[in-house]
């Protein structure tokens, strides 16, 4: 079955004929190559595929994409404005929280989210929150550094 | 059968997406076992993709308004069976008077998932580890569910799951919501559980409620179905000794029968099981 | 002063990486023609593949290649020719490749090997290393005396023993003899996996005029080239190896994986490119994965403290192929005994086959290991002696002109202090060991630390090269053949061209992709070698680019070379900076007022050679390694004694590297290479049936460390003690960072709850089971005190 959804990612919108077995994690990167968006395991293991759909982070390999009809999609990609970085992007590059790569935009994007909570955050906390990104690279310090050096800037 | 082909995508099939209750109980009559309902995916799309299940039909139950209730009463907690879990979690007085179901909740798959997992999936795929069987047992929790063919049917937690991944439901019924009475004045509730790591399934699942009338045990991880026990009759003040306790666990080993499994050996779940009845016990009783 | 070397400037690759721009392997899926490939594996971990029908399959739609293994029945391997590119005549392990399939889709080929038929006869299989090892019925390889091998290897056809290394110093009876205490034990680990992130991808072009193209998530890049070129005998400048950046390696990409299997589909489908991408489950199961380890050792030591004698048995189960794992075997082998000087010395390191998915380079290449094994028995033989346990490491290890292991070449003067390692965590652990109690009775406290040593595991005629050319503008490209899987180490190869060129970072570019034709050589990026040797060949390079600049402006400028200095991107001579000409007026050739041109492009070449030698195959002196780096770890734990559960509440490491080009990269790798190292401590084991089938394919039940898993506490200490022939006396960190930590959490243990644990992983549930065995009244009266507390 093939089906014409409607989905706006990072402000763009987008027409998109798909299939029902189709993932929301397959049209981002298969149709719309937004490559950014990442995948390790494909069953909502790893947390690579975290994308924020309507501004709420999901894990898109365990998303049908005809769920996303009508929706908003945001990608790492949404969190730079016009070419240059975010401040959560600028703490990660100066904080040490980036190796490979592989895992970053997942962490952006959480740590996107958990940043616009307007909550003030603890360690521990933040831990406990990021729980569902594996990441093999970098022992997860420096990205929960970058998080709340962002956060403590905010709340100052 | 050892796997010779490590699939990528997800095998064929149709969606409807019904509106309506109606519309929902209509599509499962019609269509029985050749058709799955879909809530959060969290555990139908990794069945999907390993093959292990193939249905015609994906029925999305995530528009239906009965489904997606979430209300506290003066008398009784309904949570819609599609609601996510994260939803659940901010109805205050789920951590005030459903303090297992809560501590369940807060720590079940991760916090991504939890945008997703519903209640309803958890115990519809009826895993022996199903986190949140124990506590709402412990919260004496009757799950509603209704079909074309039987209508509206109220099944009691403790009847609910049959075995390793079967419940009581009929291919065409449809889980509605999962109901608690309020709690009376004075009860405590506790839920642990037994992991090798921050992030993973349960080793063994323990929970427990008390107050002056009842008390109520639950496990998962442990048996084929979870394992409830109404203690209520075994204790007597509010103390535990030796002695009693070992009364409690004469009960619980009776009915435990835990396996050795990649995750553990049926020795450490007895071990654990034991810890985490003392610890929770201890929590809600003393 | 400088500008750059010593300075944590940010990497050169953190913009694309965190603006999603970056690309991988994974990403690439605009190659015009491009089919996908799926394959179909071995459900029996020994049988004869008795027959293949393909024939229905081959009538699909979309279909449009299948190949087996008599395609191209060419047998494979970095070190000895024991690989199938897919199963020829039979399997050996559950998960091996057997059938590939090229189609328009990926879903269309896993309907395609739905429709394959196999016929096998199953054969007894082997999955113990231990009785492999002494078994002659049932052979992994029973044609092994026809694989060719590389001599520094010795596989033993006839059995399982892929190859044994020896080191024999001085009489292992005399030492004994002259011990006062012999202390013997046994340790184990089992198979793990690098769970990269990025699952391997290859994507094969055999052009229809016989060159080969290949886009790989692989670490080595040059070793592929030159690996294909034997395989499909294409001589190696008809092939082109890219490699993006790497979503994690590990030593998992580091050899030859499956590029030739992409290969060699593509020559069958037309000459058309093929990509294969793994499921996380494919890369599990049929992938290369880590060695597992079982060694006995036997310690002689005198009441003083001093070892006398040791002699050590390694057995490394490599599955079913050799690939890397002979040289783990031969690079534990060499090291065997860890940082320390000891007169006798008797130790066999066996590579042995299994029918069980192959092993391959994993960090620390044997060493951490190894070192599981050296410091466990440190601690226990210190333990039983009654010594501090750092006194008694220092009274044994290694100072310079001490001969390294067994006569290998004597300790560089300027090598590094284990010493120094050693007492900055020990002073730092029990300083900062929490002295209130912890917060119930059945949790304990305990610390324990761990000492190690390592050089990169090469071959003696490793070499690195690199070259630097300039744009007009007197801004360079730094061309060099390490790969940039996360480690970072072209950031701080650009910092040293940047620092010896006088150029802002900003003017120095560095690629972080691979291109074989377009890069300066590298034998590997692996073993901790790329910051010294690829360092070296960079400041070669950088040297003969300042030689050419300088000829140039020595003739303009009137003055000697030797008067010249570069800085700021001016030249002028010493003293006189208002003589200056600026880089960007002489780099493509300098032009007089008149017209007349001189000098023309600048391009700076330099290389480094290892300084090694082989190993005698009797004793294995020699000269293994071009630097050994030091290293101490060490833990506070809390140990919940009811649940097994162990809490890190601090790591605290020490490393003497000579020199931190970047130390923020080299803190890094310290939390990383610490939280990796810890995870697979932990938790992390490749779990069998009697079958061979591997249990836990997939990242829920293969546990890895989650961010509440790690240290709450993280301390690292940069010893720099600079080593000469070292790039500003640089030497390698990579892999040191995981060495000490099993071992530290296993002493650290003992020191909470005196229980001596020897197996990894240190699950709760095997932490429980030996408290459980060793102190079972500890248990019993624990469990008690939960009402009372």
């Amino acid at each position: 079955m093939k089906k014409q959804i409607t989905l706006t990612v990072n402000d763009k919108i987008h027409e998109i004929l798909i299939k029902s077995n189709e993932t929301l994690l397959d049209i981002l990167r298969n149709h719309l190559r937004i490559t950014s968006v990442k995948a390790a395991c494909w069953q909502g293991d790893c947390g690579l595929c975290t994308i924020l759909l309507e501004g709420v982070p999901i894990k898109s390999c365990l998303v049908l994409a005809y769920e996303a009809d009508n929706k908003r999609v945001i990608t790492v990609e949404g969190l730079s404005i016009e070419g240059s970085v975010s401040k959560l992007q600028e703490s990660f590059i100066n904080n040490g929280a980036v190796q490979c790569g592989f895992c970053t935009s997942a962490f952006l994007l959480m740590g996107h989210y958990l940043l616009k909570q307007g909550k003030p955050l603890e360690r521990k906390e933040i831990e406990h929150l990021l729980n569902g990104i594996i990441c093999r690279c970098t022992g997860y310090k420096q990205i929960i550094d970058s998080i709340l050096a962002v956060s403590s800037i905010s709340s100052e | 059968m050892t796997e010779t082909i490590s699939y990528v995508g997800l095998p064929k099939f149709e969606i409807e997406v019904p509106n309506s209750l109606e519309e929902a109980l209509n599509l499962l009559h019609i269509h029985q076992t050749n058709c799955k309902p879909l809530a959060g995916g969290t555990d139908l799309l990794v069945d999907l993709r390993h093959r292990l299940i193939q249905p015609n039909v994906i029925i999305d139950v995530k528009n239906i308004p009965e489904l997606k209730k979430l209300e506290f009463t003066p008398n009784e907690l309904t949570i819609g069976a599609a609601v996510p879990i994260s939803e659940v979690l901010t109805l205050s007085q789920i951590k005030t008077y459903y303090t297992a179901l809560y501590q369940a909740l807060n720590d079940m798959c991760d916090e991504i998932l939890r945008n997703r997992a519903t209640i309803g999936g958890n115990i519809a795929t009826a895993s022996p580890a199903a986190d949140t069987a124990g506590p709402l047992y412990t919260h004496q929790a009757v799950v509603e569910v209704q079909s074309k063919s039987k209508g509206s049917r109220l099944i009691a937690i403790d009847k609910f799951f049959k075995g390793v991944k079967k419940s009581d439901l009929a291919p065409d019924e449809l889980i509605v919501s999962i109901n608690m009475p309020k709690p009376t004045i004075n009860t405590k509730s506790a839920f642990m559980k037994m992991k090798r790591g921050a992030e993973d399934l349960a080793l063994v699942g323990a929970a427990g409620s008390h107050n002056q009338e009842h008390t109520y045990l639950g496990f998962t991880a442990v048996a084929p179905t979870p394992v409830f026990l109404d203690i209520s009759n075994l204790i007597i003040e509010k103390k535990i000794s030796e002695n009693v306790f070992q009364s409690i666990w004469k009960e619980i080993d009776s009915k435990i029968s835990p396996i050795t499994d990649v995750r553990s050996s049926r020795d450490y779940r007895i071990h654990i099981t034991e810890i985490l009845t003392r610890l929770i016990l201890k929590e809600i009783i003393l | 002063m400088t500008n750059y070397i010593g300075k944590s400037i940010p990497r050169k690759d953190a913009f694309d990486k965190v603006s999603g721009a970056a690309v991988y392997a994974f990403d690439i899926d605009n190659i015009p023609d491009m089919l996908f490939c799926k394959f179909l594996t071995s459900p029996h971990a020994h049988a004869r593949i008795v027959s293949i029908d393909t024939s229905s399959a081959e009538k699909i739609p979309g279909v449009a290649a299948i190949a087996t293994g008599k395609d191209w029945p060419v047998k494979i391997g970095l070190y000895a020719g024991d690989r199938d590119i897919l199963a020829v005549e039979k399997v050996v392990w559950i998960g091996q490749p057997v059938v590939a399939v090229a189609a328009q889709t990926e879903e269309i080929a896993e309907r395609a090997l739905e429709a394959i038929e196999i016929e096998y006869e199953i054969l007894p299989a082997i999955l113990d290393p231990v009785a492999a090892k002494d078994s002659n019925e049932i052979l992994v390889h029973e044609k092994m005396a026809e694989y060719g091998h590389s001599s520094a290897f010795n596989p033993v056809p006839g059995t399982n023993i892929a190859n044994l290394f020896k080191l024999r110093k001085g009489n292992i009876k005399d030492g004994f003899s002259k011990a006062d205490l012999v202390i013997e034990n046994t340790f184990r680990m089992p198979q793990v996996a690098h769970a990269y992130l990025e699952p391997i991808v290859s994507i094969g072009h055999y052009c229809s005029d016989g060159t080969i193209e290949v886009w790989s998530s692989a670490q080595s890049p040059f070793t592929v080239r030159y690996l294909l070129g034997v395989t499909f005998a294409v001589p190696i400048s008809n092939i082109t190896v890219y490699t993006p950046y790497i979503g994690g390696g590990f030593g998992g990409k580091a050899g030859l994986n499956f590029e030739p299997l992409v290969v060699l589909l593509s020559r069958k489908a037309g000459n058309r490119p093929i990509k294969l991408r793994l499921t996380r489950e494919e890369n599990f199961r049929s992938a290369p994965i880590r060695v597992g380890m079982m060694a006995h050792i036997k310690t002689g030591v005198t009441s003083d403290g001093r070892i006398t004698a040791e002699e050590i048995e390694y057995i490394w189960d490599s599955g079913a192929f050799a690939d890397y794992a002979v040289n783990v075997g031969r690079a534990a082998g060499y090291v065997s005994i860890g940082p320390y000087d000891i007169d006798n010395i008797k130790s066999d390191s066996y590579t042995i086959y299994t029918n069980k998915p192959y092993a391959t380079a994993f960090r620390g290449f044997g060493h951490m290991e190894l070192h599981w094994v050296i410091e466990r028995q440190r601690d226990f033989t210190a333990n039983k002696i009654g010594m501090d346990p750092v006194v008694f490491r220092k009274s044994n290890t290694l100072k310079p002109g001490k001969s390294v292991t067994a006569n290998q070449d004597r300790l560089r003067e300027d090598a590094g202090s284990i010493d120094q390692c050693l007492d900055k965590v020990w002073i730092d652990l029990r300083e900062n060991l929490s002295k209130t109690s912890p917060e119930k009775p059945w949790f304990f406290r305990g610390i324990g630390i761990a000492g190690f040593m390592k050089g990169p595991a090469q071959p003696p005629n490793s070499a690195s090269s690199a070259y630097v050319k300039f744009s007009e503008d007197g801004g360079i490209l730094v061309s060099v053949g390490t790969s940039e899987m996360g480690q970072g180490t072209i950031t701080s190869l650009a910092q040293i061209a940047a620092e010896e060129l006088g150029l802002p970072i900003e003017k120095v570019k560095i690629m972080g992709d691979r291109d074989t034709d377009r890069d300066a050589y590298t034998w590997q990026t692996v073993g901790s070698r790329s910051l010294f040797m690829d360092g070296n060949a960079v400041r070669d390079a950088c040297k003969d680019a300042k030689g050419q600049i300088f000829e140039i402006a020595s003739q303009v400028l009137r003055v000697p070379s030797e008067d010249l200095i570069l800085k700021n991107e001016l030249i002028f001579p010493k003293g006189e900076k208002w003589k200056h000409l600026s880089l960007a007026e002489l780099v493509m050739g300098y032009m007089y007022p008149t017209g007349e041109s001189i000098g023309g492009p600048i391009i700076g070449r330099g290389k480094y050679i290892a300084k090694m030698t082989m190993l005698d195959p009797e004793t294995g002196a020699g000269k293994p390694t071009i630097f050994e780096t030091f290293g101490a770890q060490g833990v506070e734990i809390k140990i919940n004694a009811l649940t097994g559960e162990i809490t890190i509440k601090r790591l605290v490491s020490a490393f003497d590297i000579g020199k931190a080009i970047n130390p923020e990269l080299c803190k890094s790798q310290i939390i990383g290479g610490g939280v990796m190292a810890l995870s697979i401590a932990m938790n992390e084991q490749l779990q069998y049936n009697e079958e061979g089938n591997l249990l836990n394919p997939n990242l829920v039940d293969y546990v890895i460390s989650r961010a509440a898993d790690i240290p709450e506490e993280f301390v690292s200490y940069l010893i720099e003690n600079p080593q000469e022939d070292g790039p500003y006396g640089a030497r390698g960190i990579g892999e040191l960072t995981m060495l000490g930590v099993p071992a530290a959490i296993g002493n650290a243990i003992f020191n909470a709850i005196s229980v001596q644990i020897n197996d990894l992983p240190l699950s709760p549930e095997k932490v429980w089971s030996e408290i459980q065995q060793q102190r079972p009244e500890l248990l019993a009266s624990l469990k008690q005190k939960i009402f009372e507390d």
